[in-house]
């Protein structure tokens, strides 16, 4: 089974990138909205 | 790690169903780490307002001890299961939204010694594994699948290998068992164990990095002694994810030399795919900081989405973790992976401590 698939997300369109660079493209697209100051402040 | 799966034409309309599957799940992750924040909160209140020093118990274990005990009471309704299974996912955008924390200078510092002591005890780990697997007289893949999991990151590696050498789904089974049953020991043992010798922030979380198998139970382990140092047991212990690839490639010759497994065709692709993308990510968010590319506010939101992202994992791993099903494993693989972990565990805390007197952590 995927990673993908075991993190909960069954295969399908999904599955054509892997976890890991689902995260990495998460992360990065958080970083260009917060460095385009398209996110509000975020606190702890 | 990640095998693709080949997928009929996108349909927007199960892509919309699949996300909002994906819902209940989350709400029940952020509930349950925001009920470990007011758990937190309200003691150091209640202890403020009446004078008393109560320990400081991070949100990180209430999160993990109300995880805990949903999953091995009622259990998590299938409701919430899709969305809870994605605990691993916000651990690595956790940990790539981690590199904003460090400087490529502080990378390349601590980072010299910090490999130096991953290298030791990886090495240590799969001999020492592999010896007492071997007293027990456990399968040998078995033995090789509890190496790799001491050595390196847990459940991922034990996945790999898996593949790589050909192993059954039974010894992953109890590999995986052994190796989760220890981690979330090691939530309650390290952090009693780093109060107890009073060691600092820097050598606990660092020993916490090289001692504790699965990546989200070191982060845990480390966010639980100090916040502000917690990263380091992210950066230890993602250097021991980086090195799957060549330790898996290393059994997976060994096994197919044996006539046990079919040989590796292409080395090099082999290491790519085994190799953890994510750590390209940790170390492109890092680079973007050192080039000063964000302000110090948006160093500061990116550091605070982390520990958001760290959160939900932290309530995934309590929900994900179901006790019963690791007693049903049977004792002697749990005991290799026990005395094992206490020794390494043991022999790390040496490291650290070594480390830190002779060069300073």
């Amino acid at each position: 089974m995927s990673q993908t698939a075991a993190s909960g997300l069954r295969p399908g369109l999904l599955d054509r990138i892997s976890l890991d660079w689902w995260a990495v493209l998460t992360a990065v697209g958080l970083a260009i909205l917060v460095g385009l100051d398209l996110l509000p402040p975020v606190g702890w | 790690m990640t095998e693709n799966i080949a997928v009929a034409a996108p349909d927007p309309s199960s892509l919309v169903r699949r996300i909002v599957e994906l819902l209940p799940g989350l709400f029940l992750l952020a509930l349950i780490g925001l009920g470990g924040k007011f758990i937190e909160q309200s003691i150091a209140a209640y202890g403020k307002a009446h004078h008393q020093p109560l320990p400081n118990i991070e949100y990180v274990l209430w999160a993990i001890l109300i995880g805990l005990a949903i999953s091995n009471t009622i259990g998590v309704p299938r409701l919430f299961r899709v969305g809870v299974a994605t605990y691993e996912f916000w651990l690595k955008v956790g940990i790539v939204l981690l590199g904003v924390r460090f400087l490529l200078g502080d990378l390349v510092k601590v980072g010299g010694v910090t490999l130096g002591l991953v290298a030791i005890e990886i090495v240590g780990s799969l001999i020492f594994m592999t010896i007492l697997g071997k007293a027990f007289g456990l399968k040998p893949k078995l033995i090789s699948l509890l190496a790799v999991g001491s050595s390196i990151c847990g459940v991922s590696a034990i996945i790999a290998a898996k593949g790589a050498i050909e192993a059954e789904d039974e010894d992953a089974s109890y590999a995986m068992a052994a190796i989760l049953a220890l981690g979330a020991l090691s939530l309650f043992v390290f952090p009693a164990v780093g109060h107890a010798l009073g060691l600092s922030d820097h050598a606990y979380v660092l020993w916490a990095g090289l001692g504790v198998d699965n990546t989200a139970e070191a982060t845990a382990a480390g966010a639980l002694y100090s916040d502000t140092a917690g990263k380091f047991a992210v950066l230890a212990k993602t250097m021991r994810n980086a090195t799957i690839g060549f330790v898996v490639l290393g059994y997976a010759i060994y096994w197919a030399r044996q006539g046990q497994a079919g040989p590796v065709a292409h080395k090099a692709a082999f290491l790519w795919r085994k190799f953890p993308k994510f750590v390209l990510g940790f170390l492109l968010i890092s680079m973007l900081a050192s080039s000063h590319v964000f302000t110090g506010p948006e160093v500061a939101s990116l550091a605070n989405l982390s520990r958001w992202a760290f959160l939900l994992t932290f309530a995934g791993v309590g929900l994900s973790t179901d006790l019963r099903k690791i007693a049903q494993q049977g004792w002697r693989p749990f005991a290799v992976g026990a005395i094992g972990g206490a020794v390494i565990a043991a022999l790390t805390l040496g490291l650290v401590v070594g480390a830190d007197a002779w060069v300073g952590l």
